[in-house]
């Protein structure tokens, strides 16, 4: 049988490195040391000083590409003999197409800003074309070769655009004013 | 307390050696199997410029060509990312096609464009960006930081020319915006705001963000739907895809069409080439490292 006296003198009191209160304080002096450490070795190093409030570089992100598909140039000779299923788009501006297109050409506007149309892309694959030809401004760029360019870039095949757009067509055309 | 507190010290002075590390020289910073690559590349890259041996000789040389020490750093940056060979060579080829002095000029109109920095710069930067792509948000800003305030300030002067591309929605309303504020005179702190507020965009916010900048909301307005506005900004697109232009954010530095990478650190140091290359600071003082 013990009695209390003995029972008491089993207790073991924690090491003071274990008490909480002590362990934070030593916790502070450790942070505030180790602070005053690396704040002293920074200011020793005046070329490559880390600053002490700082930006993180932005993520690598990738370039926007415009979603184009690749054309090929028609010369404006095979372009006046065309075949049956090839299909002639002009791209140009209503008035440059009024003034003058060939005959049968599917008129579907290139704006350098915008999209082709769900609509100017339905009239296109409503031909069912083998082949889609697509006539231009001429121009650098020319309208014509972006437009084809869109085209390809929406999964229709065979595309070409005529080399020197409309005025290259239009000398010695088969055109109707 | 005294085991404790030393494991506790030691931890600390370990986290900020390698910290210190971490702003060290990229080269310092490589060891082993890293190390003996980047002087694999270093004995493989010849400099594009300012001297004709290989990068391990430059550098040797006792006037140390600045090209040389430029290349070197770039190939141990890369390297500590942990980039392969082949990967760093593509990276040093897409450099060198960039900033070799003999590149094809663009032909660029810079009448009437936005320009940041010190006009008078000899380097001029020249960004195509679009205002609904998320890479021209961060690097747009970055640079007009850069020679606004940052490490290109007085050294280069940055001009922003618009390139809506045509697949974003909203992007050519978000070019008009462009163009609106630049005929009224506050482009910078318009384009800033609107690419602050990239996740945010909406057509209907454009003019609330120009009043936000000091712009007069009516003229605005007006300058949204001028049919003057959307020819400037079809021209800007034009004379983009006329350079080649098929992706934003596209920069070309002194009318060179730039292939390289577009972070931070790399941009700061070719452009900081550049401005070496056209002050004809060709080497670096002897002992220079």
């Amino acid at each position: 049988m013990t009695g209390p006296g003995e029972a008491g003198a089993r207790v073991r009191l924690a090491p003071g490195y274990l008490r909480p209160a002590i362990v934070l304080r030593d916790a502070a002096l450790v942070v505030l040391l180790g602070a005053g450490i690396a704040l002293a070795s920074n200011a020793l190093r005046p070329s490559r000083r880390i600053a002490l409030v700082a930006s993180q570089p932005y993520e690598v992100l990738v370039p926007c590409p415009e979603h184009k598909g690749t054309a090929s140039p028609l010369s404006p000779a095979e372009a006046r003999a065309l075949g049956p299923g090839d299909v002639l788009v002009d791209a140009r501006s209503a008035e440059e197409h009024r003034a003058w297109h060939p005959p049968g050409a599917l008129w579907v506007p290139f704006d350098y800003l915008e999209p082709v149309s769900r609509e100017g892309l339905g009239r296109v694959l409503s031909r069912r074309p083998r082949r889609v030809i697509v006539l231009g401004d001429g121009d650098n760029p020319d309208s014509g070769e972006q437009l084809a360019r869109q085209l390809a870039g929406k999964g229709i095949k065979n595309v070409f655009f005529v080399a020197g757009g409309a005025p290259a067509l239009r000398g010695g055309s088969r055109g109707t004013p | 307390m005294c085991r404790q507190s030393t494991l506790a010290l030691l931890t600390v002075i370990g986290v900020m050696l390698a910290a210190a590390s971490a702003a060290a020289a990229p080269c310092d910073r490589l060891s082993g199997d890293r190390r003996a690559l980047a002087e694999k590349l270093f004995r493989a890259t010849f400099p594009y410029d300012c001297c004709d041996e290989t990068l391990d000789r430059c550098l040797k040389q006792k006037s140390v060509c600045r090209l040389a020490r430029r290349l070197r750093d770039d190939i141990c940056r890369r390297v500590v990312r942990g980039d392969d060979e082949k990967k760093v060579k593509a990276a040093l080829d897409r450099r060198a096609r960039s900033m070799t002095p003999t590149t094809k000029r663009a032909g660029i109109d810079l009448a009437g464009a936005a320009a940041a920095g010190d006009p008078k710069s000899k380097v001029v930067v020249v960004a195509y960006a679009c205002a609904r792509c998320p890479f021209c948000s961060k690097v747009v800003p970055e640079l007009h930081h850069l020679v606004t305030a940052g490490g290109l300030k007085g050294k280069a002067v940055l001009y922003f020319k618009p390139f809506p591309i045509s697949g974003h929605a909203g992007s050519a309303e978000g070019g008009m915006a462009f163009v609106a504020a630049q005929r009224l005179g506050r482009f910078w702190p318009y384009a800033l705001k609107l690419y602050a507020e990239y996740d945010r965009f909406a057509v209907a916010k454009l003019p609330e963000w120009a009043a936000a900048v000091g712009i007069d909301r009516a003229a605005f307005g007006k300058e949204l739907s001028s049919a003057e506005g959307r020819k400037r900004l079809v021209e800007s697109k034009k004379e983009g895809l006329r350079n080649g232009v098929e992706a934003t954010p596209t920069l070309f530095i002194n009318g060179r069409r730039y292939h390289g990478d577009l972070d931070r650190e790399t941009l700061l140091d070719v452009l900081d080439e550049e401005a070496d290359r056209v002050e004809k600071r060709t080497h670096c003082e002897a002992g220079f490292r």
